[in-house]
């Protein structure tokens, strides 16, 4: 097993409109920042509905990791979108539960399309909206366009 | 009797990251359950971070215990550090002199069987946990 301190060692990408990031290894703090980063500017960079940061490669989650993640995720609250954290493993809930770390304002889900109906849901037909919508004639606003074309992938 | 022991310095945010998953390992290598491997790396991983973030640097000692037919691990974490002013105040939830969630002390003693502190201002901080299989 090894620890990603590396940025690159996560590849991000999007379904229905939703930026999916998946950890596929133990997080070291360094690296759980740095992903918050890059997470941060995706979904600045992109009209995103919503955020799935599925850890089902993170089995040791302590406190200084939880806050970073609880703190990412009121990031892009406040950037109004909302997130939903995947693939908690049992190692990972029981520390989670012993350290009493605050849960009460994380959405979680068991599997990552759990997650996507959470964060689709009111939505009409999220797979119709995929993957950068056209501009109708309501919402031609240029400073939209100009930021869906300038987004880059930041991968 | 002491079957084995490793001793891991501390210094850097990165050695928290790699004591926690050595001491998975070396739970592990006990027959430890997966969820108590992971208690345990969490333990470690809250203890070294402690040491980075308060005393700059220390020491982490995992070791094989045996009491009668029990097998478990003790973990020692070991710093020459400022040690800690406020100790029952550090014992509670929330409480924290660094601006964190003040969980890892209180979260530490309940992940664990077993847990000592000995603190002395100016001169460091030692705190002894063992989990049993
Ligand atoms: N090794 C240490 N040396 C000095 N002070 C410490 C050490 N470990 C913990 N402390 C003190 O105990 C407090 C509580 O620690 P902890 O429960 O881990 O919460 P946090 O790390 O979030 O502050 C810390 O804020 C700090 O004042
Ligand atoms: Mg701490």
């Amino acid at each position: 097993m090894t620890i990603s301190s590396q940025s690159h060692s996560i590849t991000m990408h999007e379904t229905q409109r939703c930026l999916v990031v998946p950890i596929q290894e133990e997080l070291s703090q360094t690296a759980a920042v740095i992903i918050q980063q890059q997470i941060l500017e995706r979904v600045h960079a992109r009209p995103l509905i919503g955020v799935v940061i599925d850890l089902a490669g993170v089995q040791i989650i302590d406190s200084a990791l939880w806050t970073t993640f609880i703190n990412t995720s009121r990031m892009i609250k406040v950037m109004g979108v909302p997130s939903v954290l995947t693939g908690l493993n049992p190692g990972a809930v029981a520390s989670i539960i012993d350290l009493q770390l605050d849960c009460d304002e994380i959405e979680t889900a068991m599997q990552l399309e759990d997650a996507l109906t959470m964060l689709t849901r009111g939505c009409p037909n999220p797979s119709e909206l995929a993957p950068a919508p056209e501009a109708t004639p309501a919402e031609a606003d240029p400073t939209t366009n100009t930021a869906i074309d300038a987004s880059n992938d930041a991968q | 009797m002491t079957l084995d022991a490793i001793k891991l310095q501390i210094e850097e945010t990165s050695d928290v990251a790699y004591a926690a998953l050595d001491a998975k390992n070396f739970a592990k290598g006990l027959g430890f359950s997966i969820a108590d491997q992971y208690t345990i790396a969490t333990a470690v991983s809250e203890l070294a971070q402690n040491i980075v973030k308060y005393a700059d640097f220390g020491h982490v000692t995992l070791t094989t215990i045996e009491k009668g037919s029990n097998v478990g691990i003790e973990v020692v974490a070991k710093d020459s550090g400022p040690g800690i002013e406020d100790l029952p105040n550090a014992m509670e939830d929330k409480f924290s002199t660094g601006g964190t969630m003040g969980v890892g002390l209180p979260g530490t003693r309940r992940l664990m069987d077993d847990f000592h502190i000995a603190t002395v201002l100016g001169e460091g901080t030692q705190i002894v946990v063992k989990k049993w299989l």
